[in-house]
């Protein structure tokens, strides 16, 4: 068994080993665990033998992306109008996604779709490509047992569809959780336009998984020096479930918000100050829309850690939001190999054992115990 | 048919609110010790409302309080809460709605219509000239216009123009001449154009988001660096400052990452110090924030945003609950803008 001592000293003194060192020392971490799941758990050791490299593997990545041949074939345009010159992403296959999460020690990634997502306008294409998305992830599912999980697509703002798409995830597909944009046509996802999905999801205690997307009137913006079109969106997300009162109103959703370490610090700051909350710059009572304080819906919901930094950590610390953060790589995104990078990154930050411990599968777990 | 009893009573109610009126009057400070500068105070030119009334509604900038403004609306609030100075400016949407000629015409007709109130009340008002930005030509005019025949103390420019970021180099020759004159250039949040459906959303945001792009595109667009003579005032800036500064590596509360990018040559944060920003609407968390900076003492002035806001209510949050030292609190009310504008330290 490791030692915590020794863990912490070395997840605390970056650059005094190199980089190997840091992810052998969550081998050790992961070996250890394992030695006392090995003693009961007879499919840990069934996944292990299938990895490459045997390695222990231990962490969950809750945002990881599938480009389905059939979505780049008909949207490869849309794609590169979101993210110009974003083109790693096309050479996505299912075995790219196993041999990165192998590499890296992820026993578990969550799949769901990225920006623009299946809607691009027209109802019956909405629902088509809805369902082939997510037939496809759950297809990747039974191809690798145990390795992958799945956040459906569904076709908002097409509601109607999108509502047979949820019961036809969770009942038929035993889908994880569902996948949103950040918004639709314009439209945050707060909106009361889409109260009716937000409801059901509710009554499902569903997770959601919201992923940034940029406004369709904002595309022009895009590519300009100092665009930041992709935070905005999150921010205008956050704030309409915030303020629009989805937070107040559907407490047993279970919300990540990807991406979210960069905007939820600024909007319990500014919006829980400047707007009457509880927030720090000393309110006026609660609003109507958070009736027991903007910070009790906002420290409801889960972030990942796809392309974070120390700072949005230290900003979810203060905000007393340390188990509210899980492992997520963005992969295909982020780089030659999101999900080796990713991990680098948070082997070089401040974290104590446990918080690392947590963001890298504990959290991840408490929401989806069928991947312990 | 009301009472006598109700008349009598009515008429008393009219005489307590004369005399209460009377009373802030007299407990107000005298013209020699009004000191604070305000410099986000709003004019509503008649011709310019009526010419503009429905644009001014759409845009969320035509609320009835604001189509009732005149200058006595200004006038008494600055005398009751000492107000030596507020320094005139238009607010969003600007003067341009998509006609150069109507840009020009109502750049003047605000302009000339805030010099003349500047002539009335002596000492009073000053300027920050509209221009009608993105018509370069015509801004160009109106810049000399305003510097050299009217005396302005800046020009007014709002945070984007048909959607562009007003620091897109698109901009760049406006600003090319703003350096030369090494102007105060007074900026002021609108929603862009293709964001403005979204302003009708009960939970919009746009305004804090046009800011963003605004600060982000000036800082990571090389414009600051590029023209380090213009005085840039940020107005609502106080609320986006630390989180550029953050998006872009710099955080308050640790050491820049990276080395020091070509458009901040002296560090992200020193870009962004050189920044001015006011008090209007700010909350206690903005004021930590740009204290963390190293701003407070030196960058940050009083605003009202009148007839949006309020000048007892900007002085009365400044004073009680920003959480700022005395010195904090006299450098916003008027030490920094005395250093800014020389003219009005008398």
């Amino acid at each position: 068994m490791f030692t915590s001592k020794a863990f912490i000293s070395k997840t605390l003194t970056p650059g005094a080993e190199s980089r190997r060192d840091f992810l052998a020392g969550w081998g050790t971490l992961a070996a250890g665990a394992l030695g006392v799941a090995l003693a009961g758990a007879s499919t840990s050791r069934a996944q292990s033998s299938s990895s490459k490299l045997m390695a222990p593997r231990r962490i969950i990545d809750v945002h990881h992306h599938i480009m389905p041949p059939f979505y780049i074939h008909e949207h490869r345009r849309d794609q590169l109008k979101v993210g110009p010159g974003i083109t790693q992403i096309f050479e996505w296959i299912p075995e790219q996604a196993i041999e990165r999460m192998d590499a890296s020690g992820v026993a578990a990634s969550i799949l769901s779709i990225s920006t623009p997502g299946p809607w691009f306008g027209q109802k019956e294409e909405g629902r088509r490509l809805s369902r082939q998305i997510n037939d496809y992830a759950a297809k990747m599912r039974e191809t690798y047992p145990g390795r992958f999980g799945l956040f459906a697509a569904i076709p908002l703002p097409d509601t109607e569809g999108s509502m047979k798409e949820i019961e036809y995830a969770f009942d038929t597909l035993k889908a994880d959780g569902i996948g949103l944009m950040t918004s639709y046509d314009s439209l945050p996802v707060g909106s009361r336009e889409f109260a009716p999905v937000f409801d059901e999801l509710n009554r499902r205690k569903a997770i959601v998984f919201l992923h940034r997307t940029v406004a369709s009137c904002c595309m022009n913006l895009r590519g300009l020096p100092g665009d930041k079109e992709f935070i905005i969106d999150d921010l205008r997300a956050l704030n309409s479930l915030l303020t629009g009162g989805t937070l107040a109103r559907c407490p047993d959703l279970r919300l990540i918000h990807a991406h979210g370490d960069k905007t939820l610090p600024w909007v319990a700051h500014h919006i829980g100050a400047g707007g009457g909350g509880e927030g720090r710059g000393g309110g006026r009572g609660n609003p109507a829309y958070a009736p027991q304080g903007v910070l009790h819906e906002l420290q409801k919901i889960y972030v990942d850690t796809a392309g974070n930094s120390q700072d949005t950590m230290d900003d979810m610390r203060e905000l007393g939001m340390m188990d509210q953060i899980m492992f997520g790589t963005d992969n295909p995104y982020g780089g030659s190999d999101a999900v080796r990078e990713n991990l680098n990154r948070l082997m070089g930050f401040q974290l104590t054992q446990d918080e690392l411990d947590a963001i890298g599968r504990g959290t991840a777990l408490k929401l989806l115990p069928k991947f312990a | 048919m009301l009472s006598r009893r109700q008349i009598l009573g009515g008429l008393t109610a009219l005489g307590a609110g004369a005399l209460l009126r009377g009373d802030l009057t007299a407990q107000s400070p005298p013209a020699q010790t009004r000191r604070v500068i305000d410099v986000h105070h709003h004019i509503v030119p008649p011709q310019f409302m009526a010419a503009h009334r429905d644009d001014m509604v759409r845009g969320g900038a035509g609320q009835p309080y604001v189509q009732a403004w005149t200058p006595q609306v200004t006038l008494e609030q600055m005398d009751a809460q000492g107000v030596a100075t507020s320094i005139l400016s238009l607010s969003t949407p600007g003067t341009w709605f998509g006609s150069v000629q109507d840009g020009r015409k109502m750049s003047r007709i605000v302009n000339e219509y805030a010099a003349q109130l500047g002539r009335d009340h002596t000492g009073r008002f000053g300027l920050f000239a509209a221009i009608p930005v993105p018509d370069i030509d015509g801004t160009l005019k109106e810049i000399e216009y305003a510097f050299d025949v009217l005396k302005a103390d800046g020009v007014g420019i709002m945070t984007s123009y048909d959607t562009i970021p007003t620091g897109d180099k698109t901009f760049w020759p406006v600003f090319e001449e703003l350096n030369r004159r090494k102007a105060v250039v007074f900026m002021h949040r609108t929603a862009a154009t293709c964001c403005l459906g979204l302003r009708q959303d009960p939970a919009n945001q746009e305004f804090i988001v046009d800011d963003l792009r605004a600060l982000n595109g000036f800082l990571v667009g090389g414009t600051l660096a590029k023209f380090p003579d213009v005085k840039l005032i940020h107005s609502h800036g106080d609320k986006v400052m630390a989180w550029v500064a953050k998006l872009n590596g710099a955080p308050i509360n640790g050491p820049q990452r990276g080395p020091n990018p070509p458009w901040a040559p002296d560090g992200i944060q020193a870009q962004l110090r050189k920044v001015y920003v006011d008090s209007a609407g700010n909350n206690k968390f903005s004021m930590i924030e740009l204290r963390a900076l190293g701003m407070l003492a030196t960058r940050v002035m009083f605003g009202t945003d009148v007839p949006w806001g309020n000048v007892k209510n900007n002085l009365d949050a400044l004073r009680e609950r920003m959480g700022c030292s005395r010195e904090e609190i006299e450098a916003v009310e008027y030490k920094t803008a005395r250093q800014l504008f020389p003219k009005y330290n008398v």
